[in-house]
């Protein structure tokens, strides 16, 4: 998809505060948050958030149940708000553009910034073709010469194409858990958005499903940021270029995901992630 | 020592023995008598009325065979008998009321659950469940006095000019049937499209969201669209109620016994079987005019038992499919 939204402000590259030092050295950001708050009603659940994130890295988002992990994953691409009561403040720079500001639309900031959820949601009512097409339906495109090469080359993107293409009229429902996330992820990259986020993408899923879907997310690094929570930690160590660690809705620590966990800066990260809470 | 245990031991030994089986005599028989009034009452009354009705209509079913279901002729005097007008009346009022009342209850279901404010949410759903307890008689009472007059005035002069034997339509008619019906089913369409609104999971609607779909097309794609089979089955549920009311379609229907002119005389004065049922009961005399009648009464609980029996099968059906998620 083009640039053409992004000239609007001045780089903001970030001087990103301490706490994301080591990101962006050779590089520069994708999405960048800025003194992001998020509230449900009264109550605050993200306090004061600044993070930036590289393009084609895997961004892995750490902390225990209830941190506000899943709530700043879905302030990135303005789902946050659908719930009842819920409020941002703050700014959340999409290639330079705050997509929280007044002119924009949040129904073309979700185009550009994929979904996965944490349990596999296929449209129930639609074949795996339809699918994997939904995104795309949306925009208007109704060619089969146009849709069939994508619906292929995307169900093979997430190693599906093998094991469905002689059924893409069955219902998405139908697969396994597994098989289901993956038709998600390709359901979500099918529009070609320029980030994913996916929240908690193996949680419903078994050891061997969960390995697929890991071994996937490394190979889309190559064409997207990924932003992925995870409860996991071996997970967010075995996939993730940073990681950012949440406690609280406070993030806590944020660099190169080596780094957090061999030398973490903040005794916090320390104890979560040698297992002392959490 | 010894001595307590053998003590304890008779003792445990003397209550399995004796009391743990035991039961009063209400626990006996109070619960088989439950299953009994529970089970068998709806059982022996449905199949009393079941007897009843193929009891009495058994006189016509052998006189006139299938011959009753084609012939149009409606004759008490040479005691001949034929209701194809009135099954005509009954599917034809039935089917349009469907045809007007699914769309808006659709629409209504929709606002009602997507778009009404959760405050005044409760007040659209209890003024609809409100609609839903209004006496058959005060839809009839609005169509002769609001609707007809209504359409007279405003609506057959202008379609008369397309259609020009409306022109002279007098009012009542199996058309007036249809809207006076389409109103009455509105609310139980609603009610069941809505409670099938409530099983789409939220991570639908999200997963929709999430692709760039504005409300209108999350509603569309993925409220509307994983209810269809919960639409089916309220549609189905609608029409038993539709197929059998009798007292409002009676006051508009016109009471007509005349075979219907066209295929669509739907302007005209009409009959259902309910209609002619409350019309004709209390006159009928011989007995193969009372039979034809019981017959009549017969089919018309047969076509709304299918009706309702398939539509509850498919709301089941639903829960059982949806109960996972």
């Amino acid at each position: 998809m083009s640039q053409d939204t992004t000239t609007a402000s001045k780089p903001q590259l970030q001087k990103t505060n301490s706490i994301s030092s080591g990101i962006l050295e050779n590089g520069s950001a994708k999405v960048v948050i800025e003194h992001l708050n998020a509230f449900y009603g009264t109550k605050q659940v993200l306090h004061d958030i600044n993070m930036a994130i590289r393009d084609k890295t895997v961004t892995a988002i750490i902390g225990p149940s209830g941190c506000g992990k899943s709530t700043l994953l879905r302030t990135i691409n303005r789902l946050h708000e659908l719930k009842r009561n819920a409020r941002v403040e703050g700014r959340v720079l999409l290639d330079n553009r705050d997509i929280y500001a007044p002119d924009v639309n949040p129904v073309v900031v979700r185009r550009r910034i994929g979904m996965v959820f944490q349990k596999p949601n296929p449209f129930p009512n639609m074949s795996i073709y339809d699918n994997v097409i939904a995104g795309l339906k949306l925009q208007g495109i109704r060619d089969k010469a146009i849709l069939d090469p994508i619906v292929e080359r995307t169900l093979k993107v997430v190693g599906l194409w093998d094991e469905v293409k002689d059924d893409l009229k069955r219902r998405g429902t139908e697969l396994s858990g597994g098989q289901q996330q993956r038709l998600c992820i390709a359901r979500a990259i099918a529009v070609e958005p320029e980030v994913v986020l996916m929240d908690e993408p193996t949680a419903s899923l078994d050891p061997a499903a969960t390995a697929i879907i890991e071994d996937l997310i490394r190979d889309l690094r190559k064409q997207y940021a990924l932003i992925v929570v995870t409860h996991n930690m071996q997970q967010a160590a075995r996939v993730s270029d940073h990681t950012a660690f949440l406690f609280n809705g406070k993030l806590i620590e944020y660099g190169p995901t080596r780094r957090v966990f061999e030398k973490p800066e903040q005794s916090l990260t320390e104890q979560y992630i040698t297992g002392r809470f959490g | 020592m010894a001595n307590e245990k053998n003590t304890a031991n008779s003792l445990l030994n003397s209550l399995a023995s004796s009391d743990l089986s035991a039961k009063s005599l209400a626990d006996k028989w109070f619960a088989p008598a439950m299953y009994l009034l529970g089970a068998g009452i709806p059982l022996v009354l449905s199949f009393l009325y079941l007897f009843t009705l193929i009891k009495e209509s058994w006189l016509a079913i052998t006189a006139f065979g299938l011959r009753l279901f084609t012939q149009t002729s409606w004759d008490p005097i040479q005691n001949n008998y034929g209701v194809f007008t009135f099954i005509y009346g009954t599917l034809v009022t039935s089917f349009i009321a469907i045809i007007i009342s699914l769309p808006l209850g659709i629409m209504v279901a929709t606002f009602v659950y997507e778009y009404v404010p959760p405050n005044l949410r409760v007040t659209v759903r209890n003024s609809l469940d409100l609609l839903a307890g209004i006496p058959s008689v005060i839809y009839g009472l609005w169509g002769i006095f609001v609707l007809i007059p209504f359409l007279k005035r405003s609506v057959y002069p202008g379609l008369g000019v397309v259609f020009p034997p409306v022109q002279s339509a007098i009012g009542n008619s199996i058309f007036s049937a249809s809207i006076v019906l389409s109103i009455m089913i509105m609310p139980i369409l609603v009610s069941i499209i809505v409670e099938g609104f409530d099983t789409v999971p939220q991570s639908l609607r999200e997963a929709m969201y999430g692709l760039g779909a504005t409300r209108w097309e999350v509603t569309k794609h993925v409220v509307v669209g994983t209810t269809k089979p919960t639409i089916a089955a309220a549609t189905l549920l609608a029409l038993g109620r539709a197929l059998g009311e009798t007292m409002a379609v009676t006051m508009v229907i016109g009471n007509s016994n005349n075979p219907p002119s066209s295929f669509f005389a739907i302007f005209e004065p009409g009959q259902t079987i309910s209609s002619l049922l409350a019309n004709e009961f209390s006159e009928a005399s011989g007995a193969l005019y009372l039979s034809t009648l019981f017959e009549l009464a017969l089919v018309l609980l047969v076509l709304t038992s299918i009706v309702n029996i398939l539509g509850i099968l498919i709301v089941k059906r639903l829960k059982q499919s949806y109960g996972g998620q």
